[in-house]
């Protein structure tokens, strides 16, 4: 069955218990689970009956007592330094660099040293890439993933 | 049968212990406990949490939309979650629903 956010009823189809790291229904002690134990982003979460697997073991990390994201330094994961600007340069001959232009589309245009809009952060709170003039915008592939373009888009941390 | 929602009825066959009730005042009533850890459902009263799979990459819940999935941590509050005493119920905090 799968979860999803409601309106607050208290029904029993929204009382769960955390026990053991499973995640149970009061009723039918179906637990949380990753749909086909698909460790990857956006996986869907269901319930499903009690199997004391990975994919239904959850760990409760208090806000208040969760790490907290680097601030700078290299990330290796991603492959980037946190939150200093860049440009994406091109290695086509004429080595122009990526720039949002208008805050939307992403174009190859000639380096201007001063224009904010070829310059680029990683973020690693969101773990997306930023534009430094456009700071609430980050690269993503159009279309919700599906489009060829890319552009600046209000940071939403989703795959694409 | 003692379980959620189960129908009251008027009947006199009914087995004893079905049909004896308590009188219990509001007044007189424990207090409904407001904060700190919840033994009964294993979560700590309105402090914000975040749930991460057990599977390797440990990926938080989360919200798409109103569907609940896991992504990478990213700071949204939409991954963060409250356990609510009162409805007994999580709450999402990033979204009120």
């Amino acid at each position: 069955m799968n979860l999803r956010i409601y309106p607050t009823s208290s029904e029993w189809y929204q009382i769960f218990k955390f026990n053991n790291g499973n995640m149970v229904n009061c009723k039918t002690n179906k637990a949380f689970d990753v749909a086909g134990a698909s460790d990857t982003e956006g996986a869907n979460v269901n319930t499903y009956k009690l199997m004391n697997r990975a994919n239904q073991k959850w760990k409760i990390v208090y806000v208040d007592e969760a790490d907290k994201d680097a601030t700078k330094g290299f990330n290796k994961e991603y492959g980037f330094q946190i939150n200093k600007p860049f440009y994406i340069v091109s290695t086509l001959p004429q080595k122009r660099v990526v720039e949002a232009i208008g805050g939307n589309n992403l174009v190859i245009k000639s380096l201007r040293r001063n224009d904010e809009g070829q310059q680029f952060t990683w973020d690693a709170v969101s773990k997306t890439i930023k534009n430094v003039k456009w700071s609430d915008k980050s690269v993503t592939i159009t279309g919700a993933g599906n489009g060829p373009n890319m552009q600046v888009f209000t940071t939403n941390s989703r795959w694409f | 049968m003692d379980n959620e929602n189960r129908q009251c009825i008027r009947t006199a066959e009914a087995a004893k212990s079905a049909n004896e009730w308590d009188i219990l005042y509001v007044s007189d009533a424990k207090p409904e406990q407001t904060k700190g850890f919840s033994k009964e459902f294993g979560m700590h009263i309105d402090r914000p949490f975040f749930l991460s799979s057990g599977l390797p990459s440990g990926r938080y819940l989360d919200l798409i939309g109103d569907n609940i999935a896991i992504k990478t941590p990213n700071g949204f509050k939409t991954q963060q979650w409250s356990f609510d005493m009162k409805s007994r119920t999580i709450k999402s905090v990033g979204k009120s629903g």
